[in-house]
């Protein structure tokens, strides 16, 4: 058995370059089970290169990550996801020309054997992000809500352990926030899975996560609960501001 | 056109020939579609042909995808000495002998070809060539091996272009390099920009016109190069769908002004 202290995602010390540009600095941070953990920073703060480090989209230039306390650094993305580390991607998440029937069936194709089962799985999965009615829509016919519900759809098909979101509220109103909000914490609450969340909503990531990583030029700058970090003098100075 | 025709109408070993030549292109065309739909033009489609009817030469392309290829044609091949066999006469180089009996084999195995590439297209792997297309890395991050399922389009595709290699170079009777020039690939391109990329029909219609026109043209002594260019340029700029995507768009429309415009036949008892 496995040590259940242990964490289910660990970073080491992780270091990302491009070039003279360092993307990602010394990096170490854990997830732990059932969490559901905040990324935030500001822009180009290494938010999404820190996602391409953990689905193994990147390979960091120093330093490791561990997934249930397995060395994964250098999987490549499909050995990561059929581990159980899906992720969705900040610019568009969905298959554009596809049905959204479709587009859960590719989420569900490697991690679901049998045609049946699959079937199964992609109703089971839109029935619970309410996208049933729309299963013979083309994606990019979708209002930008369901497209991001559908986005998240095609990650939960491929049965994460690890569900690593990025940015799923932007661009979105209110009511398609909150129903976003609710979708993830149902995520968490019946399927156990859990969430990485990056998010420049400040108030929904306070809300609804447990903890929170702050990134600022590629290195950690806070970590903390949501009061712990809103309190935080550097992330207040860096990042949030003051609301004077 | 006419000329075509009546060239038809007398002259069977020419039909023959004409038949065996738009079977090919048309298993070139579906082959090439297949490629476009995880979003690679494959310029290649040349060299494999090449491949497929030689059988010789250089194995160094993509992932060994050109071997199979090759294994493909030669059964192709076999099976058609086979039949030659029971045919009665044999030349191993040369003319065939039985060109109308011939072309009906290659008609059959293009068809059965075409029809195999339509399962593949339409099966799940087909819905991730078209996913690939659409967001690649979206496809990795579900778990799928992106390099596998690109090699098994390449080598479905490869697979299919060998053996229109082999029908050709039977047909044609004496094999040329000249015969495999990179043009040949701009040709599939042809066939499928200018039928119609929509579907495996569109693809077949572009080869089947294009192959026609081609050998009237040949006949005239024109220089073929001009039609698969100007067809090119009619498939990517005039009408971007093609000849066949163009025709069931107006088709429709012409369906839809047909009946009352834009309103709702009333059911019965929908009104309370
Ligand atoms: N593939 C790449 N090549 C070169 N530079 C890159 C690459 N990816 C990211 N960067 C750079 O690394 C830095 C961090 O980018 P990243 O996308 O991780 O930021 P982010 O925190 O996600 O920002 P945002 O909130 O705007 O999405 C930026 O300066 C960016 O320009
Ligand atoms: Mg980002």
């Amino acid at each position: 058995m496995t040590d259940a202290a242990a964490p289910l995602l660990e970073l080491r010390d992780v270091t990302k370059r491009f070039g003279g540009l360092v993307a990602v600095r010394a990096l170490s941070f854990a997830i732990h089970s059932g969490e559901v953990l905040g990324l935030i920073g500001p822009n180009g703060a290494g938010k999404s290169t820190t996602f391409n480090l953990i689905g193994g989209f990147y390979a960091p230039t120093a330093g490791e990550v561990l997934f249930e306390s397995r060395r994964i650094t250098g999987n490549e993305p499909h050995v990561a996801a059929r581990m159980g580390i899906v992720r969705t991607f900040q610019h568009g998440s969905v298959f554009r020309d596809l049905t959204v029937r479709d587009n859960i069936t590719v989420g569900a194709t490697a991690t679901v054997r049998g045609h049946a089962a699959r079937e199964a799985r992609v109703q089971e999965t839109a029935r619970m992000l309410g996208l049933e009615p729309r299963l013979d829509d083309p994606a990019h016919a979708l209002p930008s809500g369901h497209q991001r519900l559908l986005s998240i759809a095609i990650a939960l098909a491929a049965r994460p352990i690890l569900l690593c979101l990025d940015e799923p509220l932007a661009g979105l109103n209110p009511a398609e926030t909150q129903e976003v909000l609710e979708v993830i914490a149902r995520i968490r609450g019946e399927l156990g899975v859990t969430v990485l969340l990056v998010e420049h909503n400040v108030g929904a990531v306070m809300r609804i996560c447990d903890r929170i990583v702050v990134l600022n030029f590629g290195a950690k700058l806070a970590e903390g609960t949501p009061v712990e970090v809103r309190e935080n003098e550097h992330v207040i100075d860096a990042y949030l501001g003051r609301a004077d | 056109m006419p000329a075509v025709l009546f060239g038809v109408a007398t002259d069977g070993s020419y039909f023959g020939q004409l038949l065996i030549w738009a079977a090919a292109a048309c298993v070139q065309a579906a082959s090439l579609r297949l490629v476009m739909l995880i979003g690679e033009i494959n310029l290649s489609t040349a060299g494999f042909c090449a491949i497929g009817a030689y059988g010789a030469g250089y194995l160094g392309s993509t992932f060994g995808v050109p071997m199979l290829a090759f294994c493909v044609s030669e059964v192709v091949r076999l099976l058609l000495t086979r039949a030659e066999f029971l045919g009665g006469n044999s030349g191993l180089v040369g003319i065939v002998p039985d060109l109308p009996a011939y072309a009906a084999i290659a008609a059959l195995l293009a068809v059965l070809t075409i029809v195999a590439l339509y399962i593949a297209e339409t099966s799940t792997l087909g819905l991730l060539f078209r996913a690939i297309r659409n967001h690649e890395p979206l496809v990795q991050a579900v778990g799928i091996n992106v390099r596998r399922v690109k090699i098994a389009c390449l080598a479905i595709a490869s697979a299919a272009v060998g053996l229109s290699g082999g029908l050709q170079a039977y047909a044609n009777s004496v094999i040329a390099p000249g015969d495999f020039s990179f043009l040949l690939s701009v040709y599939a391109l042809a066939y499928v920009k200018f039928g119609g990329d929509g579907s495996v029909i569109g693809a077949c219609l572009g080869a089947v016109l294009l192959t026609v026109i081609s050998q009237y043209m040949l006949g005239l002594g024109a220089d073929q190069t001009i039609l698969f260019g100007g067809a090119l340029l009619v498939g990517l700029i005039v009408m971007p769908r093609g000849v066949y995507g163009t025709a069931l768009a107006l088709l429709q429309r012409l369906r839809r002004g047909g009946r009352p415009a834009g309103i709702a036949i009333p059911v019965a008892g929908d009104e309370t």
